[in-house]
């Protein structure tokens, strides 16, 4: 069996892929460790959303409908 | 603009070319005979992502740099004032720490007539009260509270947008702050009747550890060099929370700010886009805002961007695939669709397979080249975009480590916060903790 070196430009390389790789998997984790914190703290009732009082809702007017965009 | 941040734009440049010239010398040169299909496979998808890399930082950096120009010679402020009355608006909830340094701020901007309306949104604390005090006429600067149950900053914002006295508005947060000249130079944009709104400059102001620097040259080299790109072309699309001016009229027509998404900026952005209005980018219109100190508050922040601005874009899905209304406003929806979904997938594979496919292939060496080359051009944008802003040429080393780490972290949670958004996973708001460094 023959012996094997491994070249500076080989080890660099090896270890920006594993740095990426160990970055990849550790931000996961940290979505892992915010969703269960999350999770902790107490959720508010479905629909207890504050509805917006002060608009009717203005629905935009299709592409058809000329001269009723903004100015030209 | 200064000599200095003259010269490094001017190397940047030059850099930024070498570097792009090397990286498609380096992937012509990688050995694919008898490396089996995985290295073709790794190889091409780095070929797809160096092509739309360039794409978008070239396509970014020259429509941003017309801009730049534009901005100078268009109606400067000093030349010819544009100063019609404006209501600032500055929702509040529990901030009494705040309120009080955060309004008197307020009082400082180089603008002779505006009225400053604070909404105290249902504060438990002291809020009402300090501001109360405060409420008066300090010469031709009117200070007024009102008080309303507790419903979120789009409601908040909706009531002051109700209330308003004058025929513009400024949306900001209530722990953001403004530049005197901010009014002034946000204002010239609406001599245009077709200018709706103007999204301002956000810069990272607690510039702490090394979370906070690098979202320090992301605001500046990720997020504004996009703005100032769309900036160029009318169609901005994402006018940012802590600052943004309106024509009242206008928000009113459209509704306002709507309550289904968690990205309600976005949302109204994409609103006034669709309506066919311009939406532009002021660089001088800066607020400073203090961004998330902590990893996980961090990506708290990006998953609710994430999901909100995908909320957004569905919404208004058929515009995706048809430009109703002119190229611009659709590339500017292309854009932001890249960016949420296709840029971060992108960002990780290519990277991953690559190397991966490289090592496995003995060819590894290819692997240092390229991310020696890929550093290089991030390290270039930083410092072209750095001196663009003539910001603190201290922020241009982060970009060594702002791909690999920081954006790769970022890029997890944009994925699996998409994925959750498909999912239909249930979300909440939730007041992002704050360390009061303003």
């Amino acid at each position: 069996m023959e012996p094997t070196s491994l070249g500076l430009n080989t080890l660099l390389s090896i270890i920006i892929l594993i740095s990426f790789i160990v970055t990849v998997v550790l931000a996961a984790a940290s979505y892992t460790a915010y969703k269960l914190r999350e999770r902790r703290r107490p959720r508010p009732a479905l629909g207890s959303e504050t509805e917006n009082v002060y608009f009717e809702r203005y629905f935009p007017p299709t592409v058809d409908d000329a001269g009723s965009g903004p100015p030209a | 603009m200064r000599p200095r941040y003259l010269l490094v734009l001017f190397i940047g440049v030059l850099v930024m070319l070498l570097a792009v010239t090397a990286m498609v010398y380096l992937i012509s040169r990688i050995p694919f005979a008898g490396q089996g299909l995985v290295l073709f496979l790794g190889v091409t998808m780095l070929l797809v992502f160096l092509v739309i890399l360039i794409i978008r930082y070239l396509s970014l950096m020259w429509l941003g740099y017309l801009h730049h120009i534009e901005t100078k010679i268009v109606d400067p402020p000093e030349e010819s004032p544009y100063e019609p009355l404006v209501t600032i608006i500055v929702p509040a909830f529990n901030e009494e720490a705040v309120i009080d340094s955060a309004v008197q701020s307020l009082l400082e901007l180089d603008y002779p007539a505006y009225e400053i309306l604070v909404v105290d949104d249902g504060s438990s604390d002291g809020t009402a009260a300090r501001v109360s005090a405060l409420e008066g006429h300090y010469g031709d600067v009117t200070i007024r509270l009102v008080s309303k149950e507790n419903g979120g900053k789009a409601a908040a914002l909706n009531t002051g947008i109700a209330l308003a006295r004058h025929p513009f508005v400024l949306c900001m947060d209530g722990d953001s702050r403004l530049t005197p000249p901010t009014l002034r130079y946000a204002m010239r944009h609406f001599r245009d009747p077709r200018v709706a709104a103007v999204a301002g400059n956000v810069k990272v102001v607690n510039r702490r550890n090394l979370w906070t620097k690098l979202q320090a040259l992301e605001y500046i080299e990720g997020l504004n060099m996009a703005r100032r790109a769309q900036g160029f072309l009318r169609a901005v699309n994402i006018i940012p929370g802590p600052i943004g001016i309106f024509r009242r009229d206008v928000l009113t027509q459209v509704g306002g700010y709507d309550t289904d998404t968690f990205a309600e900026d976005a949302d109204l952005t994409l609103k006034l886009l669709t309506a066919g209005y311009h939406v532009i980018f002021e660089d001088q219109a800066i607020a400073y805002t203090e961004a998330p100190e902590e990893l996980l508050d961090l990506l708290k922040q990006r998953y609710r961007w994430t999901r909100g601005i995908l909320q957004s874009l569905m919404k208004r899905k058929a515009w995706l695939f048809l430009p109703k209304h002119g190229a611009a406003i659709w590339a500017s929806l292309l854009f932001m669709f890249f960016e949420a979904i296709l840029w971060p997938a992108a960002n990780i594979l290519g990277n991953l397979v690559f190397a991966i496919a490289a090592l496995e292939a003995g060819v590894a060496t290819y692997v240092l080249y390229w991310w020696l080359l890929l550093t290089l051009l991030d390290v270039t944008a930083a410092a072209y975009t750095i001196a663009m802003e003539e910001e603190d040429l201290w922020l241009i080393p982060y970009a060594v480590v702002y791909r690999y780490l920081f954006i790769a972290t970022i890029d997890v949670t944009k994925l699996l916060a998409t994925v959750e958004e498909f999912l239909g996973v249930r979300m909440t708001w939730g007041k992002l903790q704050r360390a009061g460094r303003i």
